[in-house]
């Protein structure tokens, strides 16, 4: 008897949580919604193993490329330099595979955390906007991966031997997922268990009120830029199976939008204060379902790009309530 | 003593106008003896002239964006979507694909100063969700092919030489007028003044009673009308319209404004450097292919330089808080 009361009252905790997490989560309205709606106008093809394996793929790859910035967008900053890390970083694990061998492709996270550290101290010493700072070093880094490609006379930077990656050992579950599961735990760590997630709330809800309460502003925005960029440099582990092994050698803006997009879907505005990751998992699920239900009816691909600017004008506009009497440049 | 300190401190006040001169003076030596046709005859005036015009006018609509202390990335996309516009209307609607190309201009640039200034929208954001929608609306439009612009006449706006023999191509008194009365408009119109304000101190010039609303919305559409006349005008030049029209041109656009001495924190600077700034870049740009070395290197160097530049255009001490 007592036995049975316990399990209702631990299925109504359970149900009572959920309902907390969409009311403070409205993107997941539109997570469910589109769920629906897709499942009833693409019955066959939607709730198949094939399209939801193709979601969680397209979920993993949006997810790795905002969950980094999403420390920086808290602050109020804005770093796009995971595209830079991304590609650097390939042709880095290609000139570096034939002395390290397997191991190589551990040279991401380490220059993850290594660019993020000179982005954030060039951002707080020099004072440059961060998102002109990211980008400059972004291109700067894209067209560096070129020239070593063109150097070495290349068509790509491929590295077969990690191709297992893009395979699935779990049937319908891709080894990709399995490899940004740890990437998920640490942010929420960093996020939740250290002071880190607090005070880059604090910076970018009041960044002057924040160093007033005796926080060092300066220390804490480094970090918050150097856990960005090891959070994208281990990301980009599991980005490394989405081309075949391989990291692109153009700068793909189409890929450049797919991050800060699910950051603002997720419901972490750009001026800061507010979010974190948990945020931008949702935003980049909703994303992938966009776009899922997109291809699934069959859109023109050269109309691809207005559809990604239409989502992106809604997710700026969804996220910018309440920011009435904030002036922003 | 007292006139050590006075030169180093007029050379610390001076040292946005000061650099970019110098590296003016430097840069044309050493192309100079690189290169000894370079500025002598006429074919190498008239290739600087084509590389120079359309990116000037683009580059004076970003100067007036970052002179208010916002950016505005849409500008290539803008001159890709005119550009294509122009080429692919232009044999069904004649001339009448000028005002069509700058009408879609405009409106751009008025959905960009609306997301700025009504839904508070920071500008690089509103410009980059734009910058994709314009350049879908060029891929459909286009269907991503190649646009031949086979009239004369449509090519006589750029193209026309005055005076026609050793003159300069017409391209080029189009980005000066446009230049100049960019100038004019900043330096001596209130609205100019006000542009200002905003970009140095945005509360006090709300507080001064300058419609913020109303400024922030018309500079996103100069800026626009700008690129979109620049749009038009290269296609002009190059006789026609493609997709790979402003591809990453973001960062030599912008390296041009910051190399010029304008300040990306807005408020310091003018049009009026934004014409050195671009002489610099593009010298920067046919010296270093002169000499042999790959675009994609180029483009670092403008990255790098770029990001010096900003370094050394922002003024620190007014600054407290940088996101």
């Amino acid at each position: 008897m007592r036995n049975k009361v316990g399990n209702k009252s631990i299925a109504i905790s359970i149900l009572s949580s959920i309902f907390k997490m969409i009311r403070k989560n409205p993107v997941s309205w539109l997570i469910i919604g589109l769920t629906i709606l897709f499942a009833t106008l693409y019955s066959e093809s939607f709730l198949t193993g094939t399209n939801l394996e193709s979601i969680l793929k397209g979920f993993v790859i949006t997810s790795m490329l905002s969950i980094g910035p999403t420390f920086v967008v808290l602050m109020g900053s804005l770093d796009v330099s995971y595209m830079g890390i991304w590609m650097f970083g390939g042709a880095l694990v290609w000139l570096l595979f034939p002395y390290l061998g397997m191991a190589s492709i551990f040279i991401y996270p380490i220059f993850g955390l290594a660019l993020g550290f000179i982005n954030g101290i060039v951002h707080v010493k020099s004072k440059i906007p961060s998102f002109i700072l990211t980008l400059s070093i972004t291109a700067v880094l894209a067209y560096l991966t070129t020239v070593i490609r063109n150097i070495y006379g290349v068509l790509t930077l491929a590295v077969p031997e990690y191709r297992f990656l893009t395979g699935s050992l779990i049937q319908y579950v891709p080894t990709t997922f399995l490899l940004a599961l740890p990437v998920f735990i640490l942010s929420f760590f960093f996020m939740n268990f250290t002071k880190l997630g607090t005070y880059l709330c604090a910076i970018g809800s009041n960044e002057e009120g924040a160093e007033l309460a005796g926080i060092n502003v300066k220390k804490y925005k480094v970090l918050g830029f150097a856990v960005s960029g090891f959070l994208s440099g281990l990301g980009s582990i599991a980005l490394y199976s989405y081309l075949g092994a391989r990291a692109p050698v153009t700068l793909d803006l189409n890929e450049m939008i797919r991050g800060l997009a699910a950051i603002v879907l997720g419901g972490t505005p750009l001026v800061g204060g507010i979010g974190g990751p948990h945020r931008t998992l949702f935003g980049a699920l909703a994303y992938v379902l966009i776009f899922n239900g997109l291809f699934l009816a069959g859109i023109d691909p050269n109309q691809f790009k207005l559809y990604i600017g239409l989502t992106l004008i809604a997710a700026v506009l969804i996220a910018s309530r309440g920011l009435k009497g904030v002036l922003i440049t | 003593m007292a006139r050590i300190n006075l030169s180093r401190e007029w050379l610390q006040r001076n040292l946005t106008t000061i650099t970019p001169i110098s590296a003016a003076i430097v840069l044309v030596i050493v192309l100079r003896i690189l290169n000894p046709f370079f500025l002598t005859t006429h074919e190498s005036v008239v290739t600087l002239v084509y590389g120079m015009s359309w990116f000037l006018i683009a580059a004076c609509g970003l100067t007036l964006v970052i002179l208010m202390g916002s950016f505005d990335i849409s500008i290539p996309s803008i001159i890709k979507l005119s550009a294509m516009l122009c080429g692919v209307f232009y044999p069904q609607l004649g001339f009448f694909v000028i005002p069509l190309a700058i009408a879609v201009s405009l409106t751009f640039g008025f959905v960009n100063g609306f997301l700025l200034a009504k839904f508070n929208i920071p500008s690089f954001m509103a410009t980059l969700a734009t910058s994709f929608v314009a350049e879908g609306l060029a891929q459909i439009i286009s269907g991503g092919y190649t646009r031949i612009l086979q009239d004369p006449a449509f090519w006589a706006i750029s193209i026309t030489f005055i005076p026609a023999k050793f003159g300069l191509p017409s391209i080029f008194y189009w980005a000066i007028i446009l230049w100049i009365i960019g100038i004019f408009i900043t330096l001596i119109t209130p609205f100019g003044r006000s542009v200002y304000a905003i970009g140095g101190n945005i509360v006090g010039a709300r507080l001064a009673g300058i419609n913020i609303v109303k400024v922030r919305i018309l500079v996103f559409m100069l800026s626009a009308l700008y690129a979109g006349i620049s749009g038009i005008l290269y296609a002009a030049q190059i006789q026609g319209a493609h997709m790979q029209i402003g591809v990453m041109d973001t960062i030599p656009l912008f390296a041009s404004v910051v190399v010029g001495g304008t300040a990306l924190t807005g408020g310091v600077g003018g049009i009026h450097r934004t014409l050195l700034g671009v002489l610099i870049v593009r010298w920067l740009d046919s010296g270093m292919s002169m000499i042999g070395i790959d675009y994609n290197i180029r483009m670092i160097v403008f990255g790098i330089v770029a990001i010096i530049m900003t370094i050394v255009t922002i003024e620190r001490k007014r600054i407290k808080i940088m996101k």
